[in-house]
């Protein structure tokens, strides 16, 4: 290469790093492998070749020198210590070792949950669908991860991304962010909350093969499970039966009774009301211990007209639960007509309805908790806000008409917030339990992945159908701690301590330090 | 083995004659006596129900106090030899390679080793405000990963002190390299290794998650005490390759 070319080697050589550098920062910031990723790469090379061709010599001084020489031996060495590491660090990986020294054990599985990792009959390979922006997946990771280290082997996990993993995803009958699919052979069993209790569950399920049936009434035009459409319920549908539960249609009116297998009746946004006689059968199967979901529309969503609505009686006299003839507005909202739940009471349901993902309800009606049967107790569960811009129009009619001015709250005739959305009831003696929803849509195949929507319909029906009791896990007991309040002297000799006595006595030490070092010199 | 402890104690002899062990010593118990004029403060108002731990401690040595100190500790070791002219006199002893590098990296580390035993103080003294006691399983778990994590870094010192004759360049790359280790690899990645098998195995390098869900919370894992030792492994044969590099030239 010419003489006069050289000086110019070394522009190639920043070339090249500059190319490494701003590649680097690149995949940093865009993670993919994009074309202008490709053409950093491809300047990083033509750099580092520019300088190798412009000056070759220095090139050939560095392969056969003397660094070269030795050094490849230590590269060779190097890449064996780093090829013995990471095997050993593999080795431990995949069987990994872990003791909790937490005086409560408050990292270690209950032992419900090690007794069902000890008697898995066989492999149990787990999928986790996440989304890079889900912030729970930590959090399942860290209880698979402890899952398996008890498993001796037999419980595998992986992570796959909802949006690029298609394949899985729809093998999986995923329907939301963030479900974690545990399958043994061809069963599954899918969770959408991350808890050691859950995940047992669903292996205790998997293991048990125990059957629960849910049949949703049909008749009076309630939403469909077997139609497709933004309005029916295929999606409940879907990951109902992949936790195990069988769902099949019922109607009451032309059966004349209700199967003897039936463990959970949902009644889903009836447009027409249920009859005496069948909310009699409905009546006599909740006294015998069975369970019920009732999900009615505000009025004006529905045919029922000037007719009575006998469910809704029944539901008032005997479980306290008064379905009231309003539509809930919220002002404040960019939908007026679309409450959002503000606060959940204390209970199995919502205890694990995700807080950063909080249903909504597309055009409800409140439901009163007033009082009930000895035996029977009913409770609020799901609340709206309780802001002077939210309330329970009564006088919806009105709103009806074109030239209807912009609802207000009337304190004699309306429905003052904060208003339950949804609320539940339980007969103590029988066992039975009800939940009700002012409001049918919000677990629509159009809602139902939206919010914690889903989550809220498919929690509502495990406490209805009992799932949360087949599980109980005993936690290990924790160990109260209280404090001792010091006396104001203490906390004046202790503060004296921490701040002048312990680093004065270290900074004193450090002037003899340096005055012996200078009087030595 | 005799000439790496003979290093190592001359290092930590050295050490304990300067001003910066005893300066950086300092700091850390009035950083530390700060959080504890915190939790004092907390649990002595009236009708508290505050229960102070250890946790803080053990989480405010990683972050900040370790992250900048141990690169201040590490960065005359090897630097400071070049710069002087005393690095020829130490490699034409009777001393390999990989003992130097060993014995300066065990001086550094009985250091800090010191110093963690000096802020056990603290877990003492908030072990009497609290009833039956706070939970010395954390604190133990805790003390032993802030030690590896340690251990890791100083071995990553060393090595990059081997590189540089200026102390400045070594505490500026080992801090740099500090920032990546411990948080830049976490915040990059961490989202990823839900779905990708490249974010996974770099997380693999995050010392943080190595640290945080396992050491801090009162768990020992295996696998991180692995992680840590071989990473102290890695860099000291790194730095042993350094200094044998020089002979050559």
């Amino acid at each position: 290469m010419k003489q006069e070319w050289k000086r110019f080697a070394f522009i190639g050589l920043i070339v090249g790093v500059v190319g490494i550098v701003f590649s680097a920062g690149l995949f940093f910031v865009r993670r993919e492998f994009d074309l202008w990723q490709q053409i950093s790469l491809a300047v990083t090379v033509i750099g580092f070749a520019s300088y190798a061709l412009l000056d070759p010599e220095a090139i050939r001084k560095f392969l056969t020198g003397r660094q070269m020489k030795y050094g490849s031996n230590a590269l060779i060495f190097l890449l064996a210590v780093i090829g013995i590491l990471i095997i050993i660090n593999y080795v431990i990986i995949e069987n990994p070792i872990r003791w909790d020294l937490t005086a409560d054990k408050s990292n270690t599985l209950a032992e419900e949950t090690l007794n069902i990792l000890e008697a898995l009959p066989g492999p149990v390979t787990v999928q986790a669908f996440y989304t890079p922006e889900n912030g729970s997946s930590s959090t399942a990771e860290e209880l698979l991860k402890n899952f398996k280290t008890n498993s001796n082997g037999n419980l595998t996990y992986e992570f796959f991304n909802p949006y690029t993993d298609v394949a899985e995803t729809q093998n999986a009958e995923i329907a939301q962010d963030g479900s974690i699919v545990f399958w043994m052979g061809d069963e599954k069993q899918t969770v959408t909350y991350p808890s050691e209790s859950e995940f047992s569950k669903a292996l205790y399920n998997l293991i048990s093969g125990e059957e629960i049936n849910v049949y949703f009434l049909t008749g009076h035009g309630e939403r469909s499970t077997e139609e497709t459409g933004d309005t029916n319920y295929t999606y409940a549908k879907y990951s109902l039966e992949a936790k195990q539960y069988i769902v099949s249609q019922l109607n009451l009116a032309a059966e004349g009774s209700i199967p003897e297998d039936a463990d959970l009746i949902v009644i889903a946004g009836p447009v027409y009301p249920v009859t005496e006689a069948e909310v009699k059968l409905l009546s006599e199967f909740m006294d015998n211990g069975g369970s019920m979901i009732v999900m009615e529309d505000p009025l004006y969503a529905t045919n029922f007209g000037s007719q009575a609505d006998p469910l809704a009686n029944y539901l008032s006299r005997d479980w306290g639960l008064t379905l009231e003839d309003d539509i809930v507005f919220d002002l404040a909202s960019s939908y007026p007509e679309l409450p959002f739940i503000y606060a959940f009471a204390d209970h199995a349901i919502t205890n694990h309805v995700q807080t950063n993902a909080s249903p909504f309800f597309p055009a409800a009606r409140s439901i009163s908790v007033g009082d009930a049967p000895d035996g029977v107790s009913p409770m609020g569960l799901a609340y709206t806000d309780s802001r002077d811009t939210v309330w329970g129009e009564t006088d919806w009619q009105a709103l009806l008409n074109e030239n209807a001015e912009q609802p207000n709250f009337d304190a004699e005739t309306d429905m003052a917030s904060p208003l339950a959305l949804v609320s539940v009831a339980q007969n103590d003696e029988t066992g039975a339990r009800l939940v009700v929803v002012g409001d049918s849509d919000f677990a629509s195949d159009y809602f139902f992945t939206q919010q914690g929507n889903g989550d809220l319909f498919i929690l509502s029906v495990d406490w209805a159908a009992e799932q949360e009791n087949t599980f109980n896990l005993s936690t290990n007991p924790t160990l109260v701690r209280s404090v001792i309040p010091p006396t104001q002297a203490s906390v004046y000799l202790l503060n004296l301590l921490a701040l002048c006595v312990f680093p004065g006595v270290l900074i004193i030490m450090m002037f003899v330090i340096w005055y012996l070092q200078r009087k030595r010199k | 083995m005799r000439n790496i402890w003979t290093i190592a104690k001359r290092e930590f002899d050295y050490y304990l004659s300067t001003p910066i062990a005893y300066l950086i010593a300092a700091v850390t118990m009035f950083i530390l006596g700060y959080l504890y004029m915190l939790i004092l403060t907390y649990a002595a108002e009236p009708g508290s129900t505050f229960v102070p731990d250890a946790v803080g401690f053990i989480q405010w040595l990683y972050f900040p106090i370790f992250f900048f100190t141990l690169p201040a500790l590490t960065m005359r070791l090897i630097s400071a030899e070049q710069k002087q002219g005393t690095i020829e006199i130490l490699m034409t002893a009777p001393v390999r390679d990989w003992e130097i590098i060993t014995g300066k990296w065990l001086g550094s580390v009985l250091l800090v080793a010191s110093l963690l035993v000096l802020t056990l103080a603290y877990p003492l003294m908030v072990n009497n405000l609290v009833d039956p006691g706070i939970d010395w399983g954390i604190v133990f778990s805790g003390y032993l990963g802030l030690f590896l994590v340690s251990c890791a870094t100083l071995a990553l010192g060393v090595a990059i002190s081997s590189f540089f004759k200026s102390q400045i360049a070594t505490f500026m790359t080992t801090l740099l390299s500090n920032l990546i280790f411990w948080f830049l690899i976490s915040f990059a990645f961490s989202n990823a290794t839900t779905t990708s098998k490249f974010g996974n195995i770099v997380m693999k390098l995050d010392f943080y998650s190595h640290f945080q869900d396992t050491f801090a919370l009162g768990v020992i894992e295996l696998g991180d005490i692995i992680f840590f030792v071989s990473f102290s492994v890695l860099w000291l044969a790194i730095g042993a390759a350094s200094l044998e590099m020089r002979r050559w030239k």
